[in-house]
């Protein structure tokens, strides 16, 4: 499967609905289960009860052969409560008091007419005993029998109860059934069924709308303090990724969000400043901390460039404009070198050291000089004329930390950085000196002039140099 | 490593099944709660030949055995009426034998009254018991079957000396007779 994409909110507010649902269910269930089994177990003792009074009843009742009386007690609670049925059958099923078969017998077995039989029908016909409540009579050792009936929207519970041949009744009825009757006992529960069903429904209800305000505040609970905040630190980290260092979390809380806000803030900040630093290293200081090596030898190309009569012409205009035009200079001087794979090592005074490095280096080399020229002469107008000249050599110089230990720079220093320097020194405004090394890798295309001897402080012997020509 | 511990797993799983299987045999037995292999040498309740119809059992052949508890049950006199208590432990079994039993059948069932007010399933301090020899099977009946029927020895009825005093007589028919005691075995049946 594939990984969608999802929202923290919608992830916590799934599980949440999931958690609450089924927690919901199960209470609801186990709710209605307990209220149910409580309602009908106190309905089966109530009727338990009931069918026990009335088993008394009949048996004070039938004791004197008062069967009337037991009659009339049959009719008057069925007029109590329409919802109350109390029947009364023989085992055989049919209903008790509805014909004189009973009377008959018994005056059969005391031997003499007792009892009278009676004219009219006793009790008004009822429908035979349903076949469970003859089973409840079977059953050995014989039990009350509970049921639970739902027909056409009414649900009604029953008890069946088997009437025992007692010793004290053997005397009228014979000795040779256990079982004489059974009394069925009916309530209709419909009404507290229902009423129960809305409880649960409201209950559900109230559960329910819990649960989605819960989910819902809960989200934007989680918005406000979570997806909200961590879209803001992503989008911040993204302008960052795309260079711009201006961008901060606007984020307050007290939280391990904010803390993390905070943390970005300051990682950016850090960011910035050592990207602003880097503008004034080197790359070769930059390397050299990453690779965190003190000196090394290096084959390289050295350029130094110095403004021709900076000094005299610095001391008759205001001191802005003078640091103005320098930053000028040095600037278009820096693009150009970058431009050209180089690499600024310092700037001292006016002068720009720089340091191009492999093959072409001293072809490189070459070309930023001319075009250095070329620019500055352009640009006379806005540079009050200033030019520079160039010295370029190329050869082993090493590389290294240079300085004390609370402030250094990676810099170069050798006879090939010194020598460049004082090429620099020679040339006129606008010229390039380069040494023969250099010149040994100049392609046609750039053309030279000389080879010329210059005497350069420091040594003995005067050295060849070629000056660059204009293209 | 693994397998020597899933074997320990089930070295303990078997002891503990066998553990199981071996409490639930022994706890089987233990239920049971009528000494129905002694009950023969006690004494009878009565010298009557229960051989007439009752309810409960009809026209089968009835003998009730009482366990040496009860010989004597411990009888007090409280508001101008009499009242008997079988001490706790006191078994009562009655054995319903075929009408034309031969002597050595076994019986069809006991059932049988086991002095034990503690127990939760006693109902008037006894609990109602009935026990099928075919099936080794024992069922105490905690409804009120047995229970309504015998409130009736507590007032008078129509059997044995048929209680015209009315005597609370434990729910108990046939009660050994306080006078001479329970009935010495005899070879009349
Ligand atoms: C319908 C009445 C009736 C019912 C129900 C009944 N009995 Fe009895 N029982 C009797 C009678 C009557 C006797 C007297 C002895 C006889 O004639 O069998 C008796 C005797 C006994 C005795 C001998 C002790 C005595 O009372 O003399 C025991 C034990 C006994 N019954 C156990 C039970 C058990 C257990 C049950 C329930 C499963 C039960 N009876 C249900 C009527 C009943």
């Amino acid at each position: 499967m594939k990984d969608r994409y999802l929202p923290l909110s919608v992830k916590a507010n799934l599980v949440l609905l999931v958690i609450l649902t089924l927690g919901l269910g199960i209470v609801t269930f186990l709710y209605y289960r307990e209220v149910n089994d409580t309602i009908t177990s106190s309905i089966e003792n109530s009727l338990k009860n009931q069918s026990q009074i009335l088993y008394s009843a009949i048996q004070n009742f039938m004791l004197p052969g008062e069967a009337p009386l037991a009659v009339q007690f049959f009719r008057d609670i069925q007029d109590l409560n329409p919802l109350y049925q109390v029947r009364l059958f023989r085992t055989n099923g049919v209903p008790a008091f509805s014909d004189n078969d009973t009377i008959q017998e018994v005056n059969r077995r005391i031997n003499r007419n007792r009892f009278l039989p009676r004219e009219t029908q006793l009790i008004q016909p009822t429908p035979a005993a349903p076949p469970k409540a003859l089973d409840a009579a079977k059953n050995r050792p014989a039990r009350d029998l509970f049921l639970r009936t739902e027909s056409e929207g009414r649900v009604k519970v029953l008890i069946y109860k088997p009437l025992i041949n007692l010793p004290k009744c053997t005397g009228c009825h014979g000795p040779d059934h256990t079982i004489r009757g059974i009394a069925e006992i009916s309530t209709d529960i419909t009404q507290s069924i229902q009423a129960q069903g809305e409880t649960i429904v409201k209950a559900a209800l109230l559960f329910g709308g819990a649960l989605v305000a819960l989910s819902l505040s809960l989200g934007r609970f989680l918005h406000r303090q979570i997806i909200r905040p961590v879209r803001e630190i992503g989008e911040v980290c993204a302008s960052v990724t795309a260079g711009n260092f201006q961008v901060r979390t606007s984020i307050e809380q007290k939280d391990e969000i904010g803390d993390l806000a905070f943390t970005v803030n300051t990682m950016v900040k850090g960011l910035h400043e050592r990207f602003e630093l880097s503008k004034y290293v080197s790359s070769a200081t930059l390397q050299s901390l990453q690779d965190d090596s003190t000196a090394k030898k290096i084959s390289a190309t050295v350029f130094f460039s110095d403004i021709r009569g900076f000094t005299a012409f610095s001391e008759h205009i205001p001191p802005e404009t003078v640091v103005e035009l320098l930053n000028r200079v040095l600037s278009l001087q820096t693009d150009i070198i970058h431009s050209y794979g180089g690499d600024v090592d310092k700037y001292v005074g006016d002068e720009v050291v720089a340091v191009f490095i492999g093959e072409t280096a001293p072809v490189q080399a070459s070309k930023a000089a001319l075009e250095i020229h070329r620019v500055l002469k352009e640009k006379a107008d806005e540079i009050n004329a200033l030019g520079v000249g160039i010295g370029i050599t190329t050869g082993e110089l090493i590389l290294g930390r240079i300085g004390s230990e609370k402030r250094a720079d990676f810099t170069v220093i050798g006879d090939t950085v010194n020598t460049a320097s004082r090429f620099c020194s020679a040339a006129q405004k606008g010229q390039t000196i380069i040494s023969e090394s250099v010149f040994r890798f100049l392609p046609p295309s750039l053309r030279t002039e000389g080879p010329y001897l210059l005497k350069v402080k420091g040594k003995t012997e005067k050295q060849r140099v070629y000056i660059l020509k204009e293209v | 490593m693994r397998n020597a511990c899933s074997t320990a797993i089930l070295r303990i799983l078997v002891g503990i099944t066998c553990i199981l299987i071996g409490v639930s045999a022994c706890s089987k037995k233990e239920t049971l709660l009528l000494r129905t292999a002694e009950y023969r040498t006690w004494e009878k309740t009565t010298p009557d030949i229960l051989d007439y119809p009752i309810p409960g059992h009809e026209d089968k052949y009835r003998r009730i055995f009482i366990s040496p508890e009860g010989y004597t049950p411990g009888i007090t006199a409280k508001g101008g009426r009499t009242y008997y208590s079988f001490p706790a432990g006191t078994q009562i079994i009655k054995e319903i034998l075929d009408p034309s039993w031969n002597g050595t059948d076994p019986p069809l069932m006991l059932t049988g009254m086991v002095k034990k007010p503690e127990d939760p399933r006693a109902r008037g301090g006894w609990l109602w018991i009935v026990y099928v020899p075919k099936t080794g099977k024992e069922m105490v009946i905690t409804e009120e079957f047995c229970i309504t029927c015998h409130a009736n020895a507590n007032e008078p009825h129509p059997y044995g000396d048929k209680n015209r005093k009315n005597e609370f007589r434990d729910y108990v028919f046939f009660p050994p007779s306080v006078d001479s005691g329970p009935v010495k075995q005899d070879s009349s049946y």
